[in-house]
């Protein structure tokens, strides 16, 4: 059993000092902008610790349906997350052969995928207060 | 890398020889990067001689190790710079070029550093650029227009004939996929577009020199709007269509969705200014379809940004952080592919 503060409890006290603490005292303002990114970025894996869990249960149950999977869930994170790995490259490989192309089916995988990219922006998607969706990478200053 | 200080004294040298008079480099600082190169901001204090005076300017250089594989070099960007300005399009006046890697480590060039904003989440924000949001709509079009109106058939371009040009939908496809194909990642949403993109892809009846990254973020914006067209390193032939629907992709408007033109305005402005100017007609739905490549070919490239970091080429917070943006993008494909099928299937 380890102390306080927990593993996201830690994640929480860096993300403030890099959003709250640093920037002011940084002059360089493509390092102020970085640190701004370094937080959000642990503001995501903050948010996978406590979602991955679920996520990965439901997109397993939904890759069963999909890809005809018989029998129960694994048991553990690890192994539940290589399952799905393994059915997210079995759907693509279905779609590769063509199992989609049809009017009909290819509007049903779309409704179908929904889901899976909705879990992802659980996770990832930035608030409108944080810095990545005001970005471009790779754009020049001035 | 080498220190300011070092590039500093080197640049100053070579100036000094191409300007025939002593010169000083002031003020050296390190622009953002791109893909594939480095750019420093410099003021020239030139001496004696014709260009006796102070310049802003902005010298551009390979970065070594991998270069992007579409990317140009900067001698051929350096060549489409010159004829863009000839043409009088809206960029910053080429001025000189080194090839010749001994001097800096990299072949580079320099040119006019021109002042104004170029952030895009400024740009679409900023209260006293309200004006210039209003006006840039058009002189986009009309500047775009005017960059595919250039003749890509004059000596010192033949660079441009590249394997995509014979055939600029499928190729660019191609060549994302590929990419994606590389990294290994499974990812359902960009297999399901890339199906559609493949099986819909449209001819490509007019061929023209694109800039290949004309967008908000690539643009010097004054008050009183454009003032410069950046990032020629893209430039290749290709379907105009491409350019045109670019800028609209979701990610180039930096928040500001409702604004489907970069964050700024509406797309029909823009396109009215590009045909009349132009002379044509863009096909409402081919530029649909290409926004739809534009949007899977970004997906694509935020993976290899991501990459670039995981593979310890360049490791880099932002760099990493781009690789969970893709899950924004497959969204916007969702949206636009579902809207895109169902009309291909009511009208099949």
């Amino acid at each position: 059993m380890h102390d306080r503060p927990t593993a996201t409890e830690l994640l929480g006290a860096v993300r403030h000092f890099l959003e709250k603490e640093l920037p002011a005292h940084v002059e360089d303002p493509r390092l102020r902008y970085r640190a701004l990114v370094a937080a959000h970025v642990l503001w995501i894996v903050e948010r996978q610790q406590a979602l991955e869990e679920r996520h990965l249960v439901e997109e397993w149950h939904q890759l069963a349906a999909l890809l005809d999977w018989k029998g129960a869930a694994p048991a553990t994170r690890d192994t539940l997350r290589e399952s799905v790995l393994a059915g997210n490259q079995q759907l693509c490989e279905r779609i590769r052969l063509g199992d989609y192309d049809s009017h009909d089916a290819f509007l049903a995988l779309v409704r179908h995928l929904r889901p899976f990219v909705a879990r992802k922006l659980e996770v990832a998607a930035p608030s409108p207060a944080e810095p990545l969706r005001k970005t471009s990478p790779g754009s020049p200053t001035h | 890398m080498r220190t300011l200080n070092d590039l500093s004294t080197r640049l100053e040298s070579y100036l000094a020889e191409i300007v025939q008079a002593p010169v000083q480099v002031l003020r050296p600082r390190r622009l953002a990067g791109g893909a594939s190169r480095a750019s420093l901001s410099i003021e020239l204090e030139v001496a004696s001689g014709p260009e006796k005076g102070l310049h802003a300017l902005v010298v551009r250089m390979d970065l070594g190790g991998v270069i992007h594989e579409n990317a140009l070099s900067r001698a051929e960007e350096f060549r489409v710079l010159e004829v863009a300005h000839r043409a009088g399009i809206k960029v910053p006046r080429p001025r000189w070029l080194c090839p010749d890697p001994a001097v800096l480590g990299t072949p580079f060039f320099v040119m006019d550093r021109i002042e104004g904003e170029s952030i895009g989440r400024r740009i679409v924000r900023e209260p006293s650029l309200a004006r210039a949001r209003q006006l840039l709509p058009r002189q986009l079009g009309e500047q775009l227009a005017r960059i595919h109106a250039l003749d890509f058939t004059q000596p010192g371009l033949e660079f441009l004939f590249s394997p995509v040009a014979l055939a600029p939908v499928r190729g660019l496809l191609s060549l994302a996929y590929r990419q994606l194909e590389k990294v290994g990642e499974p990812h359902p949403v960009l297999e399901l577009a890339r199906r559609w993109l493949w099986d819909n892809a449209p001819s490509c009846p007019r061929r023209v020199l694109c800039h290949g990254d004309f967008r908000v973020g690539n643009l010097i914006v004054g008050e009183e709007g454009l003032r410069a067209i950046l990032d020629w390193e893209f430039v290749h032939l290709g379907d105009p269509v491409e350019d045109l629907a670019w800028p609209t992709v979701r990610s180039w408007r930096f928040g500001q969705d409702q604004q489907q033109l970069g964050g700024i305005g509406s797309p029909e402005l823009f396109l009215a200014a590009y045909e009349e100017t132009a002379g044509v007609t863009v096909d409402r739905h081919r530029l649909a379809y290409w926004e739809i490549l534009g949007n899977f070919r970004w997906a694509v490239g935020c993976i290899a940004q991501a990459q670039r970091h995981l593979s310890g080429q360049e490791p880099s917070v932002e760099l990493a952080s781009l690789g969970r943006r893709t899950a924004e993008i497959e969204q916007e494909l969702l949206d636009l592919i579902e809207v895109a099928e169902r009309r291909r299937g009511s009208h099949a």
